[in-house]
């Protein structure tokens, strides 16, 4: 039998899979037709919606780009999955094209009942071709090919020039704000949306309904930025950097060596990138001098604020859309607010260069492949913004520095034109006036000397918490485990030579050193334990096992204490958000001062008892024991830093438990004779359940 | 007297331990497991050197894992023990402690025994030896075998030095969160780890404790 040739055919039904399902979102599919006409060089793209507000409205993407004629028509923009024009290579323009497989342009087709494409070449503009897919002929076929399109050559109107224009007519679903506002974000983002080339792309939005997003469209405030960084990465992966104030005067610059991350100061292994970022300091002051509102600018930088990225000139999603903060900048700015910009308070963008596109879009078009190229980017962009980073802290730190010696000399001055103007007053009131000044500038001083003694004993306090745990360190390496492993080899020998008399000469005085030596290997443990990095992150705290694991690491000095630990917990594990060392400081510091206090306790049992208790979403937590009480301070005062009644002691251990128990968004107070006789610190913490 | 594993016997024991007290104390008690000790006085050369040359005078290993601080030799004890993985039974020796459990993660999967400082004995050095034999034939101790196993981002904190990311397994004490540093993934594969990911790797649910799980092999969907 002759064998039967036959092609591969496909039922209508195929086109609403690959147009409607496929596709994301309205504004996503008319993006498709306006990059569609920047691939054909245009300069203006009008995008009009018409009575779009509710199903069967009208919308319309006219350009004046190259235009296509009959064959260009049926050959490149009526085959699907093919693009209009070969990737790679450039428009007369020198725009690289965006290479779009016409999936999203058969989306955008189907948006209405009926689409009509009229095109007109820039080398015949006086002809024009026109062509009109009805979609409920596909409906009735049976087949896609069964339904015959026909392109039709007429006259073009008068005074027309070259370009397209494509309507699509009752459409069958209304395109809401958002969709608008979507839009009209990607249009002036579609492009470059930064710079002022005569040659750009210049989208246009036309919503009548809208007409206010069309402004937004419009209106820039890049002037308005404090800060503007421009970061390099040149061909050979060097990059430089400046930073620059908002008069336009440099701030800082950078060589590739300070902006590197990696200690070997590597090339970046990307193509040519560019980086810009303008920064701005959203406050009423910064403002009241700025033509533009504060409101404006924040409004526009929810909008488009973020950094976006570009590809060969066109803008990749999903970076820089809200909630894509590629670069992680929000996160560091919550680390460091102060010198820090994020999504909301910043708007740039980076453009890469891509001639031989080695960044590849993912096939659901949801950003690019995270190939090693498109991280060497991100690096290239997150080191600029820590090295911006750094020389605005130093900035900050030396100004900082420089308030400090400059506020002596302003204050001496100060003082000195108030006595002038004390002199020349009234002889009545002189005497007076300065009795009360010489009062005032007494107590001043003693607080300005109060608050210096407060900062150096925290200095001192910081640096023997350092030297603590370097200690701790070493000590366990070496000392310690020397002693603990010489200590067994003894034992094992003793035993082995002396038999019988090993347990009356020997056993006891080694069980000493082994106790002695575990006991300081706790102490190390405990130091070392509170300098944990992690431990300072936040994060999900449970509350009871906080509690018991610093009881059980403070067990040996209880033991030795002779203090009984009385734990009496609620039910379930309450858990808070905060940092487990905010919650260690306090148990650590309330169990430092009781053991401390017990000391003028000398016969009779020493209790502490931690009760927890839950009420609503508090937790109330009852530190309490059976020491001397709160004697010989005032209630309030016992907070204060520096305030102690003990020779030696530094005063800080409640003022943490007061600060840490207040990071935590708690409360605290104290009774001086609680329901053990002693000191009772009543804290209330609010937790996030149970 | 060497003792004799199966086909293997061990007679001479390298003592790898910058600190000349704690080596003759560690050799004391290899001596007391009827070992010949062999101490290692240092500075040692580069870590494929070394144990290349040191493999034709000895039988086995102890190794404590921090070496680098006094210019004792340029690579640390657990890089060197999972080298030494299939070829000579070797045991790494460390006081505990987070920051080292960190570091060590990387090279557990090629590490059959972690021992304290505390727990080093006449005993348990022999038995170490011979754990590290049977694993080296592929018969795994309940605690080390490894298995396919579900694991779940729960956090990333990449400011953290080094970043971490903290982990959940579900198969294992699913309640317990385990923290891990994000040098552990293979580097072309790091983009994958995220807050809520789940993927495959070898680990051995078996064991008992966090600083004895290693992890292996990640598979990504």
């Amino acid at each position: 039998m002759k064998p039967i040739e036959v092609p591969l055919r496909f039922s209508p039904s195929i086109l609403r899979r690959l147009g409607e399902e496929l596709n994301p979102s309205p504004d996503q599919s008319i993006l498709e037709l306006v990059k569609n006409s920047y691939d054909a060089d245009a300069v203006d793209c009008t995008i009009e919606l018409i009575k779009t507000d509710q199903p069967g409205g009208t919308i319309r993407v006219s350009d004046n780009g190259d235009g296509m004629d009959a064959a260009a028509i049926r050959d490149g923009w009526l085959v699907l999955g093919q693009s209009l024009k070969p990737p790679g290579g450039r428009t007369k323009l020198k725009r690289i094209r965006a290479g779009s497989k016409g999936l999203g342009r058969l989306a955008a087709l189907r948006m209405g009942s009926s689409a009509t494409l009229v095109s007109r070449t820039r080398t015949d503009p006086k002809r024009q071709f026109r062509l009109t897919i009805n979609w409920s002929d596909y409906d009735k076929a049976a087949l896609v090919e069964d339904v015959i399109l026909t392109i039709k050559e007429e006259p073009s109107p008068e005074k027309t020039r070259a370009g397209t224009e494509i309507t699509l007519e009752h459409l069958r679903s209304s395109i809401t704000r958002m969709d608008v506002k979507r839009l009209a974000r990607s249009l002036i983002l579609l492009a470059d949306p930064f710079a002022e080339n005569p040659e750009g792309f210049k989208p246009a939005l036309k919503v009548p309904e809208f007409a206010d997003l069309e402004t937004i469209v419009r209106n820039r405030y890049f002037n308005d930025a404090e800060y503007h960084l421009i970061a390099r990465v040149d061909k050979n992966g060097k990059a430089h950097a400046t930073v620059t104030d908002w008069r336009g005067e440099e701030l800082f610059s950078a060589a590739h060596e300070d902006l590197s991350r990696a200690q070997q100061k590597e090339s970046y292994k990307c193509p040519p990138a560019e980086f810009d970022l303008w920064v701005f300091i959203l406050d009423k002051a910064t403002f009241s001098t700025r033509p533009s509102s504060l409101q404006e600018v924040k409004t526009w930088l929810q909008t488009f604020g973020g950094v976006h990225l570009y590809q060969n000139g066109l803008r990749a999603n999903p970076y820089g859309n809200p909630g894509n903060d590629w670069l992680k900048m929000n996160l560091s700015r919550v680390r460091s607010p102060e010198e820090r910009p994020g999504t909301n308070t910043s708007i740039g963008r980076v453009s890469v260069l891509d001639t031989d596109e080695v960044l590849l879009q993912k096939t659901d078009r949801s950003g690019f492949i995270e190939s090693d190229t498109f991280l060497e980017i991100e690096s290239f962009a997150t080191g600029a913004l820590d090295w911006m980073a750094k020389r605005r802290t130093e900035r900050a730190e030396k100004r900082r520095a420089q308030e400090r010696t400059e506020a002596p000399k302003r204050s001496e001055q100060a003082k000195e034109s108030l006595q002038q103007v004390i002199e020349k007053s009234p002889k009545a009131t002189r005497e007076s006036l300065e009795v009360a000044f010489t009062k005032y500038d007494r107590t001043r001083q003693q607080e300005v000397d109060k608050l210096r003694r407060e900062v150096q004993l925290y200095r001192t306090l910081s640096t023997a918490g350092i030297t603590a745990a370097t200690f701790a360190h070493e000590s366990a390496g070496n000392p310690i485990k020397t002693i603990s492993l010489s200590i067994n080899t003894i034992a094992r020998r003793a035993k082995e030579k002396l038999g019988r008399e090993y347990e009356p000469v020997l056993a006891e005085p080694v069980e000493r050193i082994i106790k002695s030596t575990n006991a300081l290997k706790v102490l190390g443990n405990v130091t070392l334990s509170l300098v944990d990095h992690e431990k300072r992150r936040a994060g999900r705290v449970n509350i009871h096992q906080v509690i018991n694991n610093m009881t059980k690491m403070f067990e040996p000095f209880l033991e030795r204490s002779k203090v009984i630990i009385i734990k009496d917990f609620a039910k379930g594990e309450p858990f808070l958000r905060g940092s487990e060392a905010a919650l260690e400081s306090i148990i650590t510091n309330l169990l430092d001062n009781s053991i401390i206090w017990f000391e003028g306790i000398q016969s009779g049992e020493r209790k502490v008892a931690i009760r927890t208790r839950i009420e609503d979403k508090m937790l109330a937590l009852r530190f309490m024991d059976n020491g001397p009480g709160i004697v010989g301070i005032s209630k309030k005062d016992i907070w204060l830093p520096g305030e102690t009644t003990r020779p030696n002691g530094t005063g800080l251990g409640l003022t943490i438990v007061r600060d840490a128990v207040k990071d935590l968004g708690g409360d605290v107070d104290a009774v001086e004779h609680g329901e053990l006789g002693g000191a009772e610190f009543v804290l209330e913490l609010p937790i996030l359940g149970a | 007297m060497p003792k004799v594993f199966g086909e293997s016997t061990i007679k001479r024991v390298t003592i790898v331990e910058d600190d000349p007290s704690n080596r003759k104390s560690l050799a004391e008690i290899v001596a007391d497991a009827k070992f010949v000790p062999v101490p290692e006085d240092g500075p040692l050369c580069d870590l494929k050197s070394f144990t290349r040359g040191a493999m034709r005078n000895t039988d086995a290993f102890i190794f404590d894992h921090h070496l680098k601080q006094s210019q004792y030799a340029p690579f640390d004890g657990a890089e060197a023990v999972a080298s030494l993985y299939k070829k000579s039974p070797s045991l790494l020796c460390t006081t505990w402690g987070k920051a080292y459990i960190d570091a060590i993660r990387v090279y557990r999967r090629k590490i059959p025994i972690l021992i304290r400082t505390d727990d080093l004995n006449p005993d348990t050095i022999a038995i170490g030896f011979e754990y590290c034999i049977r694993e080296f034939e592929s018969d795994f101790s309940p605690s080390r075998r490894p298995w396919r196993t579900l694991v779940r981002v729960e956090d990333v904190d990449e400011q953290l030095r080094p970043p971490m990311f903290y982990v959940v397994l579900p198969g294992w004490y699913s309640s317990d969160k385990i923290s891990l540093p994000l040098y552990l993934i293979p580097s072309g594969l790091r983009q994958n780890i995220k807050q809520g990911v789940r993927f495959h790797a070898q680990v051995n649910k078996g064991a008992e404790n966090q600083e004895d799980l290693y992890f292996d092999n990640f598979e990504f969907d």
